[in-house]
């Protein structure tokens, strides 16, 4: 048993965890044919069967009640705050098995020739009462129910009067906001807490803009949209929901972090000594001391990042991205490329910090500009 | 309709809707149960039931002795007659009843019309003043109106009048019939108000008792959703405003909810029933009106914590006082902790820490036992000597361990670094820490460190140790004698001569017993010749010495200092001294240089120091890091400050700012502080520190139930709201004086507001021990007091033990003095002389009375001795008249016992009246106690002024001293071999004057 936990408390370090989600992640959802065909191989595609599901969800389940024989689990996956999270592992989940299936199921109908189970006679019409309405109604009345049975089996975490003088340690952000604060781990807090979040709601916003391939509107299926529905996945679960989910279980005191199964130690510490790029390059390889001149100093981030921004799209249009090029032209191409840079901008920074214990790559705390 | 057009059933839709809606429904219905259904409802009801059933007692009780008394059942009887007389002329009643009624419709109607007619007449006279004043109308004709409505309204007043006086006139004819009833009725009412009272109580709670709609509406108002209008079962709330409570940003109003549930908290009659019914354990202190702290006042978590604004047993905040009670609760009411809330309740051994915010200028705080005796240790502790507190600051001596100036001409380095090493192998009692040899240290490593550390603090406290020149003793002392002073002079009211622990908790007599240390071991520690100097007077070589000097003669002083020194611990002295070890003196060194300096710079430096420097560096740096400075006086450090936090506030350190450490104790503050107490170290196990740069404070070596009370301290000096009364002339002055009495160990020999005493059970008698100082006030004449604590003279004669000097300033002599005349509502400080009248009856009655009680018996008149043995020897008469207050004397005079219990002095005989009828009256008593004809008052004047007419010497001191060295005290000894015969004699005393 102990044993299992130490595999558990192992594997579920960020550093590995990320790594391999990230990797694994397109053989679960291949973006080319090659992929699909490991996909298939390694049977991964029967995640998405009602086989699937009910395994997962069994092994979610086994594990959850293995692990609440263990007291330092039991207190985190049961403190209030942290109840709906668990719920979240197994709705998400579900919720993604319900598309897949059905897409997986069309893509099946389209490849022998027929209509997707959703077709229907154009002519065919529902109404809105009682069909929709009616239905709505009644999932209002469930919803609420379950609202009541929860705050009714559930006190509101209240803790101690607020006190400037002592934050409480860990200090949480709410539940959604824990990928944002995960975040910060890696970025300045104007990145973290500013730029990244508008990038993400406005790239959102621009998604109908960018993704104008007609085909396939109107019911689930993956085949033909691959590459867009990768893409969204891979920031929505591993960029979002696993950030949320290591924020909520795994971050403990000072951030620092836990495994499932570990106490939280107010006194562990970690090694948290990190530079710049500056620091590495001047420092570290040239033995010299940092220029005086600011923009000197920071000459080889800010043209690692201005490289990254500007020279990188254009390279991606000549080459692996041509024909979403020819498909957007520049301008969409331009925002679509950009968008997707930033987000690989969050795993590349993490693999920076662990491998090089990079801290930013521009430093100009003289003008709050980190990057 | 087409069934085609709908995509799903509807049947099957309204069966899901209905479903859901009756689930929804069943829900809504489980969340009104679940806000209603509050655990303080049911101990409400609970409650109801007891109060009835005890009122029910209650009642029948009270009616059962009422109809027992005579009077109620006269009363009673009278009533039937009166009813039966009243029966008897009910025509009569009700024809009266009639004509009253008929009188009483005239009568309104009367006044009905006067009032009309008089708010006529008084706006006719406006109008006329108008008219007169601005000219709105005419004159006269408001004149002629006004005359006209005066005549009206007389006219009618005389009508009304007339009513009136014919209707009381029927009224009081019906009362006339009717009194004999009324009375009887009243007569029962003043026998049965208790039990109508208890009648009332139970209309209200006990619904077999209600009229049936006050049953219903009983139990409607307490109805879900109509409760909030006038329930029965609510909850009871004290709202504190000047109390309240921290949260942080702000300060809240305290809301105690306490009551809610405790319902008999503050009514007597409960203390059996189980919690949370019982009654509160000390009535007469808290919580009822007429005590000090009324609740209304005080609330509840104002003394005791906890969450004032909780209704349910886990958040109120409730602390278990054991784990047994924790177990218990758990399981009773699933009790857990309030993790979030940072003033848990104190548990029940703690619960004193609640009086100190407000009384924390006392020094004794009366009916707080544990706390006192928390202080007390606190005090010997010397907590204060590193950690600031406020309490403290002016009122209790910081530095309390000897002065080390002169450590060279007292002691040696030997003997010093043993004790340094190991106090309490020397003296198991002292109150000096461990240091060194604590549990843990039990590595080599560690202990080659704690010898090298204790050397390098000896021989820099002897390298700079000043010379004292010590007196050399005038002759051999006498070793025997010496005991049988210290037996007897009066040393133990401080110090004691115990060689083994008896192994006794400490209570406050016993701590007061150890002011002063343990006198063991003196042989092996110090020299006669600096025993006798110290005697002579201790002030010499201590100037901030709290020990007084006893004035001494050459030849006491030698004797004391030979039988001190007769007392050795050779044990103690045998054990080795390890040799001095230069590779961890470098060490110990180097660890201070670098804490100020780079490594290079100590290293530098460390090179540069011999063994000597290495030793004198070291010494100086461990002074410093352990704080001997703190409670003694240390050449080089005379300013050096405290070392430890400021206690002050430290109750209220919320636990996060509390540093467990790896301790694997569960996280409480009162945890932490017992833990502190009891292993000053221990938070620093497992951890990688540097030898000095760890926890410091040392081992007091207290048991559990001392360290105990010592955490109700630490409790009590927390930041809560107080709400102190204003500071009276009273407070401020006996409380000043208190802390004399305290500081000073007055107590120790002196029995003060009914405490202390303790050297008394050392006399054969309490009358050869120091005196009993109650009603001190009043009874000495202040100047005469300032002279006598200056300069102590002889009063009780026979008294071998005496009053030291403490030379304590004017200053607190003036505080101790005001301080017993506060206490005994004396409260003007100059009196005039008060010189007796001579010629009259009383003075010359009071010569005769003083004959009869044989005054010279006992007492002195001057230099004129008394005539009985030194045993029964009392004090000087001719003081009085500087000493005494008349009006006191004539107190005393009345019933010693009652102002000195145990005193010898018997109550003077003074004739009662009946005695003075006899026939040989007058031959026996004399003609000026006939003429004061058993007038007591004027008898005991009269004696009193013949005291105060009493010429001769007043300071007899040397005469005392005199005969007493030619004669000794043997008698002394005489009356403890004959222990008890005291009590028979004095028996027949009294036998004598009855």
């Amino acid at each position: 048993m102990d044993s299992f936990k130490d595999l558990i408390n192992f594997i579920t370090r960020p550093t590995l965890m990320l790594t391999f989600a990230m990797f694994s992640f397109p053989f679960f959802f291949p973006v080319n044919d090659w992929f699909d065909k490991w996909n298939k191989r390694l049977k991964f595609n029967l995640l998405w069967s009602n086989g699937g599901l009910v395994v997962v969800m069994t092994g979610l389940v086994l594990f959850f009640l293995v692990g609440l024989e263990d007291s330092d689990f039991r207190l985190i996956v049961f403190k209030p705050d942290n109840v709906p999270i668990v719920g979240l592992i197994f709705l998400v989940y579900f919720f993604l098995w319900v598309s897949m299936k059905q897409a997986v199921d069309n893509d099946a109908q389209l490849q022998s020739g027929n209509k997707p189970n959703e077709y229907n006679d154009p002519e065919d019409k529902v109404l809105v009462w009682p069909d929709l309405v009616y239905v709505e109604f009644i999932c209002l009345i469930l919803c609420t129910c379950l609202l009541l049975v929860w705050s009714i089996g559930l006190d509101a975490p209240l803790e101690e009067p607020a006190n400037p003088a002592s934050t409480p340690n860990p200090s949480k952000a709410p539940w959604y906001f824990l990928g944002l604060q995960e975040m910060l781990v890696y970025f300045d807090p104007w990145l973290a807490g500013v730029v990244y979040p508008t990038i993400i709601v406005v790239g959102l916003m621009a998604i109908p803009y960018l993704d104008r391939n007609p085909e396939g509107s109107g019911f689930f299926q993956f085949k033909n949209r691959r590459f867009a529905i990768s893409i969204y996945i891979f920031g929505w679960i591993i960029l979002w929901v696993m950030l949320i989910v290591i924020g909520t279980f795994l971050r403990g005191p000072n951030w620092n972090f836990f495994g499932p199964f570990e106490y939280w130690d107010l006194h562990k510490l970690e090694p948290l000594t990190n530079i710049n790029l500056s620091e590495i390059i001047y420092i570290k390889y040239l033995n010299t001391g940092l220029p005086q001149n600011i923009l000197l100093r920071e000459i080889f981030g800010i043209l690692l990042v201005v490289g990254y921004l500007l020279i990188l799209p254009p390279l991606f249009a000549k080459t692996i991205f041509k024909r979403i090029y020819e498909k957007l032209g520049s301008f969409s191409f331009g925002v679509f490329v950009f968008l997707v840079l930033s987000m690989l901008s969050l795993p590349i920074k993490m693999y920076l910090r662990w491998i090089f214990n990079l801290k930013y790559i521009i430093a100009i705390p003289e003008f709050f500009f980190n990057i | 309709m087409d069934k085609q057009e709908r995509h799903y059933n509807i049947f099957s839709l309204n069966r899901l809707f209905a479903i859901s809606s009756i689930f929804f429904f069943v829900l809504i219905v489980w969340t009104f149960i679940d806000d209603y259904d509050r655990n303080w409802k049911y101990y409400q009801r609970e409650f109801r039931k007891l109060e009835s059933d005890q009122t029910q007692n209650l009642l029948s009780a009270e009616r059962e002795r009422i109809q027992e008394l005579e009077e109620y059942q006269n009363a009673e009887a009278e009533l039937e007659l009166a009813k039966s007389s009243l029966d008897s002329r009910k025509e009569d009643l009700s024809v009266l009843g009639k004509q009253e009624r008929k009188l009483q419709a005239v009568n309104y109607k009367a006044e009905q019309e006067l009032s009309f007619i008089k708010s006529d007449y008084d706006a006719t006279r406006y109008r006329y003043e108008d008219a007169v004043t601005r000219g709105n109308g005419k004159v006269d004709n408001l004149k002629r109106q006004l005359d006209e409505l005066e005549a009206d309204v007389s006219q009618k007043n005389l009508i009304v009048q007339e009513a009136s006086a014919s209707l009381s006139s029927k009224s009081a004819e019906i009362d006339e019939l009717r009194k004999q009833a009324d009375d009887a009725m009243d007569e029962i009412g003043k026998f049965s108000r208790q039990a109508d009272l208890f009648e009332r109580k139970l209309r209200n709670i006990d619904p077999s008792a209600m009229t049936i709609s006050n049953r219903v509406a009983a139990a409607v108002r307490d109805l879900p959703v109509i409760d909030f209008l006038n329930p029965y079962i609510k909850i009871k709330q004290i709202i504190l405003p000047e109390l309240r409570d921290e949260l942080n940003f702000m300060r809240m109003p305290k809301v105690d909810r306490c009551t809610t549930c405790h319902l008999g908290i503050d009514q007597a009659g409960f203390e059996d029933v189980p919690q949370p019914y019982t009654t509160h354990p000390n009535l007469d202190l808290f919580l009822t009106s007429s005590s000090p702290h009324p609740i209304e006042e005080y609330g509840c978590t104002s003394c005791h914590a906890g969450r004032g604004r909780g209704t349910d047993f886990t958040t109120a905040s409730h602390s278990p006082s054991s784990h047994e009670q924790e177990e218990e609760w758990v399981e009773k009411y699933d009790w857990h902790e309030m993790h979030h809330w940072d003033t848990p309740m104190y548990p029940a051994q703690y619960t004193e820490a609640g009086c100190l915010k407000c009384h924390v200028d006392q020094p004794f705080i009366r009916g707080a036992d544990d706390l006192n005796m928390g202080l007390a240790l606190f005090e010997k502790t010397s907590c204060n000597s590193c950690h600031y507190i406020e309490r403290y600051d002016e009122t209790y001596a910081q530095r309390v361990g000897p002065n080390l100036t002169y450590i060279s001409s007292k002691t040696t380095k030997d003997w010093t670094y043993r004790w340094v090493q190991n106090p309490r192998s020397f003296r198991h009692n002292t109150w000096m820490p461990h240091f060194f040899d604590i549990k843990d240290e039990n590595d080599d490593e560690e202990k080659l460190r704690s010898s090298q550390e204790v050397h390098a603090i000896v021989s820099y406290l002897f390298n700079h140790s000043e010379n004292f020149s010590l007196t050399s003793l005038p002759r051999m002392g006498n070793t025997d004698r010496g005991e049988y002073l210290f037996n007897n002079l009066g040393c133990e009211g401080c110090h004691k001569i115990q060689d083994e622990p008896d192994n006794n908790p400490y209570t406050l007599a016993s701590l007061r017993q150890e002011h002063g240390p343990n006198l063991i071991g003196l042989g092996s520690k110090t020299t006669q010749k600096w025993l006798y100097s110290w005697l002579k007077n201790p002030k010499d070589y201590h100037p901030e010495s709290r020990m007084p000097n006893l004035r001494l003669s050459d030849v006491e002083a030698t004797d004391l200092a030979s039988y001190l020194f007769s007392l050795s611990e050779d044990e103690f002295m045998s054990s080795s001294i390890p040799s001095f070890d230069e590779k961890m003196q470098s060490d110990i060194a180097f660890q201070f240089l670098s804490k100020m300096n780079s490594d290079k710079v100590a290293r530098s430096e460390l090179a540069s120091m011999d063994m000597v420097e290495k030793l004198e560096y070291n010494g100086s740096k461990l002074i410093q890091h352990y704080g001997c400075t703190g409670c003694h006086l240390i050449p080089g450090f005379e300013d050096a400050k405290r070392i430890g936090v400021a206690l002050d506030g430290e109750g209220s350190k919320p636990l996060n700012k509390l540093d467990f450490g790896y301790l694997d104790i569960p996280h409480s503050k009162i945890n932490w502080f017992t833990q502190k107490v009891k292993d000053p170290k221990s938070f620093d196990k497992n951890k990688v520190v540097g030898p000095y740069n760890g926890l410091r404070m040392p081992d007091y070596g207290l048991s559990d139930e001392e360290i105990e009370r010592i955490v109700t301290v630490i409790l009590a000096l927390n930041k809560d709201d107080t709400k102190k009364k204003p500071n009276s002339a009273h407070k401020t002055f006996v409380e000043a004086g208190q802390w004399v009495v305290r500081n000073n160990n007055c107590q120790g020999c002196h029995i003060i507001e009914e405490r202390g005493g303790d050297i008394l059970s050392n006399f054969v008698a309490m009358e050869y021990g120091p005196p009993n100082l109650n009603t001190e006030g009043e009874k000495v004449q202040p100047g005469w007091l300032l002279s006598f604590f200056d300069n102590p003279t002889t009063i009780r004669p026979n008294l071998l033990v005496r009053m030291p000097s403490f030379e304590l300033g004017d200053e607190k002599w003036n505080n101790l003095i005001k301080y017993f005349q506060y206490w005994d509502g004396q409260t003007t400080p100059y009196e005039g002389d008060y010189t007796p009248q001579k010629n009259n009856v009383g003075y010359r009655a009071g010569i005769k009375l003083h004959e009869m009680g044989a005054c010279n018996n006992c007492h002195y008149y001057g230099t004129t001795q008394p005539l009985q043995t030194p045993q029964t020897w009392a004090p000087n008469m001719a003081l009085t008249k500087e000493r005494l207050r008349p009006d006191w004397v004539m107190e005393w005079l009345r019933d010693p016992q009652k102002i000195m219990p145990g005193t010898k002095m018997p109550k003077p005989y003074i004739p009662a009246p009946e005695e003075l009828t006899s026939s040989d009256a007058s031959e026996i008593f004399g003609t000026e106690i006939m003429k004061l004809s058993g007038d007591d008052e004027a008898m005991l004047r009269g004696l009193t002024d013949y005291v105060y007419a009493i010429p001769g010497k007043v300071d007899i001191s040397s005469e005392i001293a005199t005969f007493f060295s030619k004669n000794g005290y043997d008698f002394l000894e005489d009356l403890e071999e004959i222990d008890d015969w005291d009590d028979e004699e004095w028996e027949n005393e009294e036998e004598w004057q009855n």
